[in-house]
């Protein structure tokens, strides 16, 4: 199958973001003015204020609700037009995040900007999710460190504060690539300093910033070539332009307003970055030789800059994060013993992990949630049930599976922890031996962290994840780099994928074996969807109106029209059911197994061989997710 | 030359024919609908069987042999034996060994018998009893047959699937299997005995890939001595299933064996299983 013809796989194979949109509607923000020229509205008195560290909190808070309000929107702008994961949903998440750890300082730090932009750094980095929200981290991280010692911030410290975000973003890949989030905050950061230097006014310099992230972001398919074939721009650069552009408002004294009032919420300007973390991810693929090492050191004053430097010479692929108290090591060295004494120099160590590099390299490009995972784990914990965003996989001891419920005991060795959303599609994973179930999906990618915080929670020390969707494999693939567990991705990119791999998966195999089985089962069945599409569209040469039903099969469109029960049937035709034995149809939230009693009649009648089964799948979004095995 | 005779019970849904020729002696457990009481294969068949499941609104239970029922057959082999062997079905799915080893103190001062716990059931036990018969035949004495038949029990295998899980969940026989309870999806799970209690192996949803799934067991093995195919109501089935195993497994030595009633009570309509011995040192 070519990535290219594969609409999800191609459009969001790393990140939840199918959020992207033909650049030509509604002339895009590449071709809009930018917001309200500051210069011409010299602004309240309040505005022109420093931002204090209530005055940070409420910048934050403005940039998260442009964000938020404008995530739907940008999650229903797909080049691909189907309600799927995005890119919009895990920035703003990241961003609630980073506000909610803000909004709980108290006391005098409260006050200061500093120790406001300290928290929101590190909340933003614990709620991290997907691509985008680690790199946003990123950003709010170099953005902390260069006010750490601020009370407040006014036009030239926001200036370089932005530049330092702008280089900590880069820092946290190896190998930039221009075209994504990064040239998106290198743009603002550049027209925040030179404004800066001739008109040092907060509202100027963030009207500055947001001009020039606008700028950035529609150079964006230019500098990247699978963006100029799909005609958009980036959509994590988007998400940057409306958190600068959020921080506009409120330093010019507006409230935040809905999304489809604020001048930054143009539909247009919505892309795909994970071009560009795919790249990462392959670039990173091509050194395989020697050692993959991984470690902590916990020191104190450690010179960050000097020994990643020193670190890094040591080696290929070199990933070095942290400060002056922890690093996270990941380098790909012919001598790991040699570069252990280095780290010992610093400090303890803690997390070694190596291994030697046959047949994969693991990509472990920017994670460094876990550091802070351990030492905050309790209070983080916390912020996790208040926020009961999900519901991590437990295992269920095979005595409570006794009952006539779902509760399934996992079958031996492993613990088989798979992702889905829907009650129904959760069970009928259960029934073949999920062990537990992390909630998320088309609509909701869970972070790395929440994966992590199941694979910690199973009985078993040997975990099998499924991702059941294309957006959360590599999420999922940075896991076993955090765990000291045995963690082998399947990389199911459906539903039905992680059933046929589990009923691949033997009791008594091992680990390995177990995960071979699964990965080739998942060959062995065909996906078909059906949804609506949230916009018009043309892809693969079909035409389809927003509102009209869309029949997928293994994420490329097939099918389309107004019959919800004829797209369906199209769509099963290109899945080739002659040659099918059984046909699972799983129910999407709302809708009655009875109501696709039609469905299943159509297709025993035409194919007599065929069995058909129905089920409550109560998945959002896809009227029918259907397995053809 | 000493005289060994090999006992069994109808749980080893051993073919009579084939126990005849062997020279086995069945020992049959009991099968209730209700208040009436049939012999496992002796006055039920399968046929009856299912016939009056299809037609009771009670489902059957079963139970084991009387330990004096034993004590007779014991006796009666004693005429003409010196030493018995008598191998059963799992202790941990049955009390047939309790009431087995009960006989044997009660003969001990007449005939040495040996009990063995096959830890298995069904044919993986027939084709057990039959290595003792073959055994016996070769002129082993009674604790030499008995000892081969207890190192060689791990290598007989009994792998089965069910149309539902009900029979097996009422019947209380369902052991780690009981994890798969509470399905919304209608599986066809693939089951072994091990160690003498059922667990399940693999979870299928369709019985082609049921029977997939049992070729591909019996493919996993290093060797197959003889095999057996189970099946209670799917004789076409049962064939195709054996055509495939003729493949694999020397033709003379593949077996096709009807579940007997008291398995059925346990397994349901539509099981179908295979029963594998690994070909063991001579």
């Amino acid at each position: 199958m070519s990535r290219r013809g594969h609409a999800k796989d191609a459009l969001t194979a790393t990140e939840p973001s199918p959020a992207v949109a033909p650049l030509a509607t509604n002339g895009g923000t590449a071709h809009r003015e930018g917001p309200p020229d500051p210069r011409d509205d010299p602004g309240t008195a309040a505005a022109t204020a420093p931002w204090d560290g209530p005055a940070l909190l409420a910048a934050v808070t403005a940039a998260t609700d442009a964000l938020t309000a404008n995530r739907d929107r940008i999650n229903a702008l797909n080049v691909f037009p189907v309600p799927d994961g995005d890119t919009g949903t895990n920035m703003g998440l990241t961003m609630r995040a980073a506000l909610d750890e803000a909004a709980a300082l108290r006391g005098p730090a409260a006050a200061r900007a500093g120790e406001v932009a300290a928290k929101v750094a590190y909340g933003a980095l614990m709620g991290a999710r997907g691509n985008s929200g680690v790199i946003l981290s990123q950003i709010f991280r170099g953005f902390a460190r260069a006010v750490a010692d601020e009370d407040a911030i006014d036009g030239p410290a926001l200036a370089a504060a932005l530049v330092q975000a702008r280089e900590m973003a880069y820092k946290a890949v190896m190998r930039p690539v221009e075209g994504t989030m990064l040239t998106v905050i290198r743009g603002a950061a550049e027209r925040a300093a030179a404004r800066a230097a001739v008109d040092p006014s907060l509202v100027g310099v963030i009207g500055a910033a947001t001009e020039g992230a606008e700028a950035a972001l529609a150079t964006t398919p230019d500098l990247l070539d699978i963006l100029r074939q799909a005609g958009v721009v980036d959509a994590g650069g988007q998400g940057v332009v409306h958190i600068l552009a959020g921080m506009a408002r409120y330093a010019r004294g507006e409230a935040s307003v809905p999304a489809d009032a604020t001048g930054t919420t143009d539909p247009a300007a919505v892309g795909a970055e994970m071009a560009f973390l795919d790249k990462v991810e392959e670039l990173h693929g091509e050194d395989i030789f020697g050692y993959c090492t991984n470690f902590m050191v916990f020191g104190e004053r450690i010179d960050f800059e000097r020994s990643r430097a020193e670190l890094a010479a040591m080696g290929e692929s070199a990933v070095i994060v942290g400060d002056d108290t922890v690093l996270k090591v990941h380098i790909h060295v012919l001598n790991p013993g040699m570069v252990l004494d280095y780290a010992l120099r610093l400090g303890e160590l803690g997390q070694i992990k190596i291994d030697n590099m046959q047949a994969q390299t693991r990509a472990l490009s920017d994670q460094r949630g876990e550091r802070r995972e351990q030492q905050h784990e309790q209070r983080h914990e916390q912020r996790h049930e208040a926020a009961q965003q999900t519901s991590a996989g437990r295992p269920v001891p095979a005595v409570a599976a006794a009952s006539d419920t779902a509760a399934v005991a996992p079958l031996g060795r492993q613990a088989i922890l798979a992702v889905a959303a829907g009650d129904g599609l959760g069970e009928a994973l259960r029934s073949m031996g999920a062990s537990g179930i992390i909630r998320g999906g088309q609509t909701m990618n869970p972070s790395i962290e929440e994966l992590l915080d199941a694979v910690t929670v199973a009985e078993q020390d040997e975990v099998i994840l499924l991702p059941n969707n294309p957006n959360i494999v590599l999420t999922a693939n940075h896991v076993p780099e955090l765990t000291s567990k045995r963690v082998r991705v399947v990389p199911s990119r459906s539903v039905p994928q992680g059933l046929a791999a589990l009923a691949a998966h033997q009791s008594d195999g091992d680990l390995d074996a177990n995960a071979a089985a699964m990965v080739a089962a998942l060959a062995s069945v065909r996906t078909v969807e059906l949804t609506r599409a949230v916009r018009d569209a043309t892809i693969n040469g079909v035409a389809v109106r927003a509102g009209q039903a869309i029949g997928l099969l293994d994420d490329v469109l097939v099918a389309s029209g107004d019959d919800d029960d004829a797209v369906t049937g199209a769509a099963l035709a290109e899945a080739g059911l002659d040659d099918a034995e059984l046909v699972t149809v799983f129910t999407g939230e709302g809708i009655a197994p009875e109501q696709a009693e039609t469905l299943r009649a159509t297709i025993a009648a035409d194919h007599p061989g065929v069995e058909v089964e129905v089920y409550a799948g109560g998945q959002p979004h896809y009227r029918y997710v259907i397995a053809v095995e | 030359m000493a005289r060994v005779a090999i006992v069994t019970d109808s749980t080893a849904d051993l073919p009579p024919e084939i126990a005849r020729r062997a020279g086995i002696t069945v020992v049959p457990l009991n099968v209730h609908f209700g208040d009436e009481v049939f012999r496992d294969g002796v006055d039920l068949t399968t046929g009856d069987f299912l016939r009056r499941l299809g037609s009771s609104d009670r489902l059957p239970t079963t139970s084991q042999p009387s330990a004096g029922l034993f004590t007779e057959t014991y006796r009666r082999l004693a005429t003409d034996h010196d030493a018995i062997v008598s191998v059963h079905i799992s202790g941990k799915l049955s009390g047939t060994v309790g009431a087995a080893t009960i006989a044997r103190d009660d003969v001990a001062s007449e005939v040495a018998v040996e009990v063995v716990d096959s830890a298995t059931a069904s044919m993986a036990l027939g084709l057990l009893a039959l290595r003792g018969a073959a055994l016996a035949e070769e002129g082993l004495d009674g604790s030499a047959i008995a000892a081969r038949l207890r190192a060689e029990a791990p290598g007989h295998h009994m792998v089965f699937f069910v149309d539902t899980l009900e029979y097996l969940r009422r019947g209380g026989r369902i052991g780690a299997a009981r994890a798969l309870l509470g399905s919304i999806l209608d599986l066809k799970p693939i089951l072994r005995v091990e160690d003498g209690v059922i667990v399940p192996l693999e979870r299928t949803r369709t019985r082609v890939r049921a029977r997939r799934s049992l070729v591909g067991f019996v493919r996993g093995l290093p060797t197959v001595a003889r095999l057996a195919v189970l099946h209670n109501s799917t004789p076409d089935e049962a064939r195709e299933l054996a055509d495939e195993f003729r493949l694999i497994v020397p033709r003379d030595e593949v077996l096709i064996a009807e579940m007997g009633p008291v398995i059925d009570t346990h397994v349901g309509p539509g099981a179908m299983g295979v029963a594998v011995a690994e070909r063991m040192e001579p």
